[in-house]
């Protein structure tokens, strides 16, 4: 009986070793490959503005020893896609497409991420660090085609064209906005660190929320999001980047969210906030919530999570997130929807 | 670094316009960059403000409009507080109606199909109508006569007749009787536009869970068969949220599973209540199963939301139809064919080659005991540790393809009898009461009954929506294990006291 | 396990998704297909029921889930078989149910397609119908639960709504069984083509109809005869990978020229 099982722990062992090296020639050259995308990615950024990547910012950037990073630039020197340039480093030809190749990835990965697999958005960036390495091209080109060629990842960063070099961004930190009435609109949110994204996305920051800064107090920036006062750290505002709000988000007037709208009132809708996105606003377009449409407001369940409306002669229920997103100005006769 | 860098050169399809095609698309792309993204906001703007325009042409309100009984019924059944309790006693009622109307038929089709006595004794008991003699023969012993007459050895009766026949003859007699019921009548609430408002009542529930409302839903149809029920859940889009409804379809009973829990209910909880009464406790402790399966739904999706299958609820967008009268005809056409044979035919599928194992089971002898023998004295420490034994454990072994043969193979195990019959409820619960059964085995059961893993054509569809072999060994195990867990603890717990 | 759920959802490259199996119907010998499409709750299946009574059957449209039901009628002596689509909002976005509406639509090729449509709601429903008309002019409008919209005070008036929708329609209480021959006057109407239908077309916005300006007469010039040339232009600019597909692989213009051929009768029973 003891040598079935000796035998049998022998072969086990065998087996188990066949696979670890298996395992171990598959993760190396993969290891390589995840550091160089990482790498191309942060160097993506810098060509982007324009500026050379030094060893320092670099291995910051990944989160490595200089000796490391040296390393690893080393080598990809030798396969040509950097060269050292002044005090820093840049992309060759070679090394600009592969870094607009992953850098296309990752950005189209976390706009799937976040529309259609409901990741929040804290985390896809590093959902999308995870899995980008693993994907061919081609699978690539099919998230695109599926997701119907977006412009803008769900931080508000455009998503590159392969072959076009990126444009300059037009953009500042919210820290340089001047303070009073002119409207900035949210462009980016840095997902890093991640507790000072959690911060900003806790005030209803969001790409495409338009707000204003009241004020400022030392440390603490004092903003008007769309009526309701908040406060930000400066440190933290410095991770949310803004552009002069686009003529048709300016639309703050006399406007409210259709989750405030009380019982048996009715209201036109003005616009959809830019935050509803992707699938979540394919589908309220879908079902007549169109700027125009007339709305009203009816019986809500026990907790007031759910609300249905009715819109074009049907009732449609909807969660509270989805009504705060549909901005809605009140119009007069109630109850009658005259056709 | 295989990444290969000119993907845009695939090699395109052999075709004299392969080229143009190319340039168009080539073209499309180009065209697409300096469009807003906003297309699909343009062009659906466009569409409805066209259909306004042209509808308003042509509609006309004439006079005021008449009462109108939905917007009333709307305040009642969405009520803030009386909507969940309405919600609550029509289950129950249509439970009740199940239990209490389909006794006659099943007791009827059972004899006509496999019972001593044929349809006579059903006839005799309920309806005081006396047979002629030959009513008074089943279907089985009538076919045992005619094996017996062309001369088949015992083995081939046995396995065709006593295994094969009976299981298929149960499933029939204990399954079609209820569905009958309790698909029309669900198809009935279905096209009254009920089912949406039921979800809508418990949207904040699921809110809550991280799942999506319309699991309320894929859950409802998950009574009717938890395969009908994983298939369901192709109406929610998000795919995270799908996957958590798949995943705890399970743990809504189905059609399958009821006659389990009326059996117990009937058994052990009625028989503790005043006649007059005991439908209705039966009918009663059917729905707090029911509501603890709800619960279970709830918690774990809980669960599987915060851990594996994190992320943001999706958006939820639901319509609530206008009530409308059903057609009742249609209804009752379209919940027997599409529903009731579907559901039945897949059941006999299962249960014949079931019952051939069940009879070999208990026929086959190694060493003077039958196989089943064996089973159960293998499976019985962990049976009593969960508060039931190896009989029962056996028996959801042997009733993975189907669950609706729990009882009969159960039963059959018992009674050493190597057949499945069906028997008068005092008769029953005797053999029960003999083997050792109380409350708690009763309880445990019950809970058991709620919590295993999917039957085999669930587990098969599962799979087939998921396309994923981790997700559908998980969906296996895990209501198992946690099966195993509650039940343990209800007996320990039990016991201790 | 994202990579399931991505799987789970329309993957690209999966063949089963392929237009050009995309549920054909055998159209068989002086058969007539016809297609019916409609809004969720508007009565459809009733329709289909009325016109189909018991003739009829379900399966899955293939490789998908999706309940597909079948049926035929005869009237005037030519058989007709009636495919019941499933109940979308719009055509436009990505879901299984609007993909199966709209790939049979597209690829199917039906003789004649119904809109089924809730009088009590029509500016709703004629949302779907205007889709519709973008992709085959051989449409007809049933403006059904007449008898609902009659209890809301509503009058509707067809001639006017055909003149300005440029399709035959039709107002039925299938209910009631009103109108159903009528509607099958109509639908053989369309599917002979004995009357010459001019759908209506919703103007583009502005910025999108110069793009169309371009790309429709590139799409003619590939497959002339193409009815939908805008219609193809329209889902390329909105990314639809199906179209792109149809367009890469050159199918498109085939499908559309001739009748299909694939057989692929009742789902994959």
């Amino acid at each position: 009986m003891n040598w079935i099982i000796l035998l049998i722990s022998i072969v086990l062992v065998v087996v188990a070793m066949g696979w670890l090296k298996v395992q171990w020639t598959r993760w190396r050259p993969m290891r390589l490959r995840t550091a160089t995308e990482d790498a191309l990615k942060l160097l993506y950024v810098s060509w982007q503005a324009d500026r050379l990547l030094t060893l320092d910012a670099l291995a910051g950037g990944l989160g490595w020893s200089p000796r490391r990073a040296l390393e690893l630039l080393e080598q990809m020197e030798q396969t040509g896609l950097v060269r050292s340039k002044d005090q820093g480093m840049e992309l060759t030809e070679q090394g600009q497409q592969l870094a607009t190749q992953i850098t296309r990835t990752h950005r189209l990965l976390e706009r799937y991420l976040a529309d259609e697999a409901g990741w929040p958005l804290g985390s896809l960036h590093h959902m999308a660090n995870r899995i980008e390495h693993q994907l061919t091209d081609t699978q690539v080109e099919a998230l695109n085609e599926h997701l119907g060629h977006p412009q803008v990842d769900p931080h508000g960063d455009p998503i590159p064209q392969l072959g076009h070099t990126p444009e300059p961004l037009l953009r500042q930190p919210l820290t340089d906005w001047p303070e009073g009435d002119t409207l900035a609109q949210v462009v980016h949110i840095e997902d890093e660190p991640a507790a000072a994204m959690r911060q900003v996305l806790a005030i209803g920051l969001r790409p495409g929320v338009v707000l204003k800064v009241q004020s400022r107090q030392g440390h603490l920036l004092e903003l008007n999001v769309g009526g309701v006062i908040r406060t930000l750290p400066a440190a933290v505002a410095l991770g949310v980047h803004v552009k002069l709000a686009e003529q048709a988000s300016v639309q703050t007037g006399e406007t409210m969210k259709l989750a405030t709208l009380s019982r048996g009132k009715t209201s036109h809708i003005v616009y959809l906030a830019d935050s509803c996105r992707g699938l979540a606003r394919r589908r309220l377009l879908d079902l007549g919530f169109t700027p125009g449409a007339k709305v009203q407001a009816t019986f809500s369940d026990a907790v007031g999570a759910t609300r249905a409306y009715r819109i074009r002669d049907t009732l449609i229920a909807l969660r509270r997130e989805q009504a705060d997103q549909i901005l809605v100005r009140p119009c007069c006769s109630p109850v009658v929807e005259s056709n | 670094m295989n990444r290969s860098l000119d993907l845009e050169n695939q090699p395109s399809p052999e075709s004299s316009d392969s080229g143009s095609s190319q340039v168009l698309l080539e073209r499309v792309d180009q065209l697409r960059q300096g469009l807003s993204g906003r297309f699909h906001d343009e062009v659906v703007q466009t569409l409805y403000d066209d259909a306004r325009r042209i509808a308003d042409r042509s509609v006309r309100h004439q006079g005021p409009e008449r009462f109108h009984l939905g917007e009333h019924m709307d305040k009642l059944i969405t009520h803030p507080i009386l909507g969940l309790p309405i919600m609550g006693v029509l289950l129950a009622i249509v439970f009740w109606l199940t239990v209490t109307g389909a006794n006659i038929p099943s007791a009827i089709i059972a004899g006509a199909l496999m019972q001593d006595g044929g349809i006579a004794a059903p006839l005799e008991q309920y309806m005081g109508i006396t047979s002629p003699a030959w009513m008074s023969v089943s279907l089985y012993q009538l076919l045992h006569n005619v094996m017996a007459w062309a001369g088949s050895p015992l083995w081939l009766t046995g396995l065709s007749l006593d295994g094969v026949y009976l299981s298929l003859a149960w499933v029939i007699s204990v399954m079609l009787p209820p569905m009958m019921i309790f698909f029309p009548m669900f198809t009935l609430l279905e096209d009254l536009g009920y089912l949406p408002r039921v979800a809508f009542n418990l949207d904040w529930m699921f809110k809550k869970a991280g799942a999506h409302g319309k699991q309320a839903l894929t859950m409802s149809m998950g009574f009717g068969c938890n395969a009908a029920g994983v298939i369901a859940c192709r109406v929610i889009d998000s795919p995270r949220e799908k996957l958590v409804a798949i995943l705890t379809n399970n743990f809504v009973p189905c059609n399958g599973r009821f006659p389990t829990l009326i059996m117990i209910a009937t058994l052990f909880v009625a028989t503790r209540f005043p006649p007059a009464w005991s439908s209705v406790a039966a009918a009663g402790t059917v729905v707090a199963v029911v509501l603890l399966g709800v619960m279970i739904t709830l918690l774990v999706s809980g669960a599987l939301t915060r851990t594996a299958l994190k992320g943001e609820p999706s958006a939820f967008t639901l319509e609530l139809p206008p009530y409308r009268r059903p057609a009742f005809l249609q209804v009752i056409y379209t919940s027997i064919i599409d529903r009731t044979i579907f559901v039945l035919a897949r059941a006999c599928w299962v249960a014949a080659p079931a019952g051939a194992l069940i009879w070999i089971l208990g026929n086959v002898n190694l060493e003077g005991q039958s196989l089943a023998a064996y089973g159960i004295r293998w499976l019985d420490p962990m049976g009593q540790v969960m508060g039931l034994d190896g009989v029962i454990l056996l028996a959801y072994l042997i009733a993975i393809p189907a669950n609706e043969i729990v009882v009969p193979v159960m039963l059959m195990l018992y009674m050493q009898h190597n057949r499945m019959i069906e028997l008068e409820n005092q008769a029953m619960s005797n053999i029960l009461l003999e083997h050792g059964w109380s409350m708690l085995t009763a309880i445990c059961l019950m809970l058991f009954c709620l919590l295993h893993n999917p039957c085999g054509t669930t587990i098969w569809t599962i799979w087939r929506e998921t396309r994923s072999r981790r997700w559908t060994i998980f969906a296996t195990l895990m209501p198992l294990v946690l099966g195993i867990i509650a039940c343990t603890a209800v007996a320990t717990i039990a016991r201790f006291f | 396990m994202v990579w399931k759920l991505f799987n789970s959802g329309h993957c690209a490259e999966c063949t089963e998704c392929d237009p050009g199996h995309g549920g054909n119907v055998d159209p068989g010998q002086g058969d007539y297909v016809v297609a019916l499409a409609g809004n969720p709750n508007t009565g459809k299946s009733t329709v289909f029921n009325a016109l189909t009574g018991m003739n009829q059957h379900t399966g899955n449209w293939p490789g998908k889930t999706v309940t597909r039901a079948e049926g035929r009628y005869t009237y005037q002596d030519s058989l007709y078989k009636l495919i019941d689509l499933p109940g979308t909002y719009s055509l436009l976005s990505a879901s299984t149910d609007e993909e199966i509406a709209r790939d049979f639509i597209l690829f199917g090729k039906p003789h004649c397609t119904v809109v089924v449509t809730d009088a009590t709601a029509l500016q709703r429903n004629l949302n779907l119908a205007l889709q519709v008309f973008e992709i085959t002019p051989r449409v007809v409008v049933c403006v059904n639960l007449m008898d609902e919209a009659r209890r809301k005070g509503l009058k509707i008036d067809i001639h006017r709504l055909s003149e300005d929708l440029g399709v035959p329609v039709v107002a039925t209480a299938a209910r009631r069984k009103e109108g159903l021959v009528d509607l099958q006057n109509a639908i053989a109407e369309v599917a002979q083509q004995q009357r010459k239908a001019k759908p209506y077309t919703s103007p583009a916005p502005l910025a999108i109809q110069k793009a169309l300006d371009e790309l429709v007469p590139m799409i003619q010039s590939m497959a002339p005869g193409l009815p939908n040339a805008r219609w193809v232009a329209y889902r390329l600019l909105e990314g639809d990978i199906h179209v792109r597909q149809a367009v890469q692989s050159d199918t498109l213009g085939k499908q559309l020229q001739y009748h299909h051929v694939t057989v692929n009768r009742g789902g994959n029973r």
